[in-house]
């Protein structure tokens, strides 16, 4: 086959004679055309779903059809609540900063080294963030966020002809109306096309879950269902924090997140080659947000606890080993020598300590547990949650999809400090994730055993122990 | 400490919180298990509050709780039932309801869902009792009530008001926990809160659907469907973190399925576990 072929001629040359095959084999011409027949197909495929209802669905369509159907409707509850959004918001306080950031190099092109008064002036530079040489431009935009999200925004801007802004940053330190006055604020169709890439990554971590799920669950229609309500989250798309509106890297960090266990769901029983995988997997997601590295960090403690003998050590190392080197290779900030190293992971830290005692607690007096139940008020179903994670704790797929949801939730739960939509979308989805799972697995569980009578006739219904089964009238 | 000094809104609440605790444990058999149950319930309750309730936060959730601990007990085989369904039972059952609805106004939706069961459970001419006094004398002495207190000061068009003003109110009430919780923080629950135990509620109904055989799970969710349908129809915002019966509605059935979920598992062997065997890694 000669390279880049088209789609047809892959198809024409390696599935056209296998059909042909299979039509003769069924006493038919092979010569029929590809659509003969079609239409009695159809027909037969709604009789069937006539007849059988729900499962006749299942002999009526392929797997691939059901599972095209499925990734449409999840695309398109998804879409339809996200658009409106990304299409009206104005623009945000930080949306032209990230396109500033995404255009600038993200690989620091600047020279490594440490000049006379260099501290000195890197504080009146961090601080004021008003740049007055592309040195220090470059090395903030380098050191306060890691590079993914900057790759991805800066593609897109050079696919569609932007290659600079002429706008200013946002100036915190004048009213927002201010801001708009001077047009500190993102053109249109900029914008525009940033929040369209939010969404596609917003819709591929969709469809990661779906294939995930399936893969868990066993069933494409129990996947859809564990899919579908992460897609009508709000909090991906109905405020203009949400992730899909927001322009910034919690979008992608949330497909790199969900990347991470779809990856650890396929590598946990791989050895090296899964540690490999799940270490360039941690290292992306370490490299999208520095909480990307949550999820790693418990696959390394599952290892150390569940792989045996040498493989509690090797494990792990190959897996922070291979991470770290995805790290550096996309932020070479930090490369050039060890002390510079030092110096810049140490700026990192207290750059991120400043910002973040910058910012308020919240939009308004938030408290803590205000903060926690506005992030995830999901956890007065905490005995629900219990219990479906209590019975699916021994299906194969639960001690990874547990731990990954626990280091995921916890994790952000323990730093979260405003309660925005953009940081309660990674909680939610890691508790919805392993709910959704669990919980489906037990629905369908109960739906194959359901011709048996349910607990009812067990011994915990005698009087005295929780009850009586109900019998007769009175 | 002074008692006079507490709301009666509190008490309404405690009122509340006993009687499903007191459900929940002839359910479940434990009380750590039923604490368990009733404390999200506990903690969405606005205890903070200094603002005065009355018809349109407290008593139907107080009303409601007290009318599913009945309804329990006189479902449940034994010599309570026994008691419960006798002559005297339910003559007590009927000035009990009558007193509800005086001031819980909406209770007899959740009264009439009761009597329709228990007349559907009964046979021949019994089946009038639970309606007689579940239904028709409660609303009795309500229309009694309402004609007398028109009849005394000329206001004619008290039953239209009363209907507007009492039934079709407190189903949720915002104001009443605004005083708990800071204006910020109510803003977001209703911007992105409002409706996410929708993906939880309905797997756990679905689950649920297995324990339907067991004595407690038609009066318990018939009794949660007619406060969430309540809730529904009458009421425009559907918070839950706003809303004490919708609260006792999801939370309280969702929280006895997952203990007996949890107990019906811990029973099961190895073997007999869902699905395949506990994976490990890199074997």
């Amino acid at each position: 086959m000669r390279p880049h072929a088209p789609v047809s001629v892959v198809f024409f040359r390696c599935r056209a004679p296998v059909a042909a095959a299979k039509m003769r084999a069924a006493g038919r011409p092979a010569s029929a055309g590809a659509f003969e027949g079609t239409w009695e197909r159809g027909l037969s495929g709604f009789s069937s779903i006539a007849r059988g209802g729900l499962r006749g669905i299942s002999s009526a369509f392929s797997p691939a059809s059901r599972t095209l159907a499925a990734l449409l409707v999840i695309s398109y509850a998804a879409a339809a609540l996200a658009l409106p959004y990304a299409i009206v918001a104005p623009s945000g306080t930080d949306d032209t900063n990230w396109a500033q950031r995404a255009l600038a190099p993200w690989w620091f092109p600047q020279p490594r080294g440490v000049a006379a008064g260099w501290e000195k002036e890197r504080e009146l530079h961090f601080h004021d963030q008003k740049w007055t040489s592309a040195y220090w431009r470059d090395y903030f935009y380098a050191i306060d966020h890691p590079s993914v999200t900057r790759i991805v925004y800066r593609a897109a801007l050079h696919a569609a002809g932007i290659r600079e802004l002429v706008n200013k940053p946002w100036d915190g330190t004048i009213s927002n109306d201010r801001n708009e006055d001077l047009g500190h604020i993102l053109p249109y169709r900029v914008r525009t096309l940033m929040r369209s890439v939010n969404l596609v990554f917003f819709l591929a971590t969709l469809y990661l879950i779906f294939f995930a799920g399936k893969r868990a669950l066993g069933s494409g229609g129990l996947a859809f269902l564990a899919a579908l309500p992460i897609a009508v989250e709000p909090v991906m798309s109905k405020t203009q924090l949400s992730i899909v509106t927001y322009i910034g890297d919690d979008a992608i960090l949330l497909f790199m997140v969900v990347l991470f266990w779809f990856a650890w769901l396929w590598a946990k029983d791989r050895g090296t080659a899964g540690a490999v995988v799940l270490g360039a997997a941690g290292g992306l997601a370490t490299a999208t947000q520095v909480n990307g590295c949550l999820p790693l960090l418990a696959a390394v403690v599952y290892y150390a606890i569940y792989a045996r003998a040498w493989r509690r050590v090797a494990l792990p190392t190959v897996m922070m080993g291979t991470a770290a080197a995805v790290f550096l290779a996309l932020n070479p900030v930090y490369l050039g020598g060890a002390a510079w190293m030092a110096r810049a992971l140490r700026d990192t830290m207290s750059l991120r300590t400043y910002i973040r005692g910058q910012q308020p607690c919240g939009p308004g007096d938030f408290t803590r547990v205000e903060t926690i139940l506005a992030a995830v008020p999901h956890i007065y179903f905490y005995l629900a949650v219990a219990a479906v994670a209590f019975a699916a704790r021994r299906t194969s797929w639960f001690g990874v999809t547990a731990f990954w949801s626990a280091s995921v939730f916890f994790g952000n739960l323990a730093l979260i400090h405003k309660a925005v939509p953009r940081y309660a979308a990674p909680i939610r989805v890691a508790l919805l994730v392993l709910f959704m799972t669990a919980g489906l697995t037990a629905l369908g569980d109960a739906w194959r055993a359901r011709p048996a009578r349910g607990p009812a006739t067990s011994a915990a219904c005698r009087e005295g122990d929780g009850g009586t089964v109900r019998e007769g009238a009175e | 400490m002074n008692l006079a000094s507490i709301p009666f809104s509190q008490v309404l609440l405690g009122v509340e919180l006993v009687a499903l605790l007191s459900g929940c444990r002839l359910v479940l058999g434990k009380w750590v298990a039923a604490a368990l149950v009733v404390l999200p319930v506990a903690a969405l309750l606005p205890w903070r509050t200094s603002v005065y309730a009355w018809h349109s936060s407290a008593v139907l959730p107080a009303g409601a709780a007290v009318i599913w601990l009945w309804w329990l007990a006189a479902e449940r085989e034994g010599k309570i039932q026994k008691r419960l369904t006798g002559v005297a039972g339910w003559a007590i059952a009927a000035a009990a309801a009558s007193g509800i609805v005086q001031f819980a106004p909406q209770a007899l939706i959740v009264l009439a869902a009761a009597a329709a069961y228990r007349a559907a459970r009964a046979s021949g001419a019994r089946r009038l009792v639970p309606v007689a006094a579940l239904f028709v004398a409660p609303l009795c002495s309500k229309a009694l009530i309402l004609v007398a207190a028109a009849a005394a000061t000329g206001y004619g068009h008290g039953a239209s008001y009363w209907l507007g003003s009492n039934f079709l109110e407190g189903w949720a009430s915002r104001s009443w926990f605004e005083a708990t919780g800071s204006y910020a923080f109510l803003n977001t629950q209703a911007e992105f809160n409002t409706l996410f135990w929708l993906p939880m509620a309905l797997p756990v109904a679905a689950i649920g659907f297995a324990w339907r055989r067991r004595w407690w799970f038609a009066p318990t969710f018939l009794w949660a469907a007619v406060l969430l349908g309540g809730t529904l129809a009458l009421e425009r915002n559907l918070y839950l973190q706003f809303s004490l019966p919708m609260q006792m509605a999801l939370l309280v059935p969702a929280g006895l399925i997952a203990v007996e979920m949890i107990r019906e598992c811990g029973k099961v062997t190895a073997d007999a576990a869902p699905n395949d065997a506990r994976g490990t890694p890199a074997e």
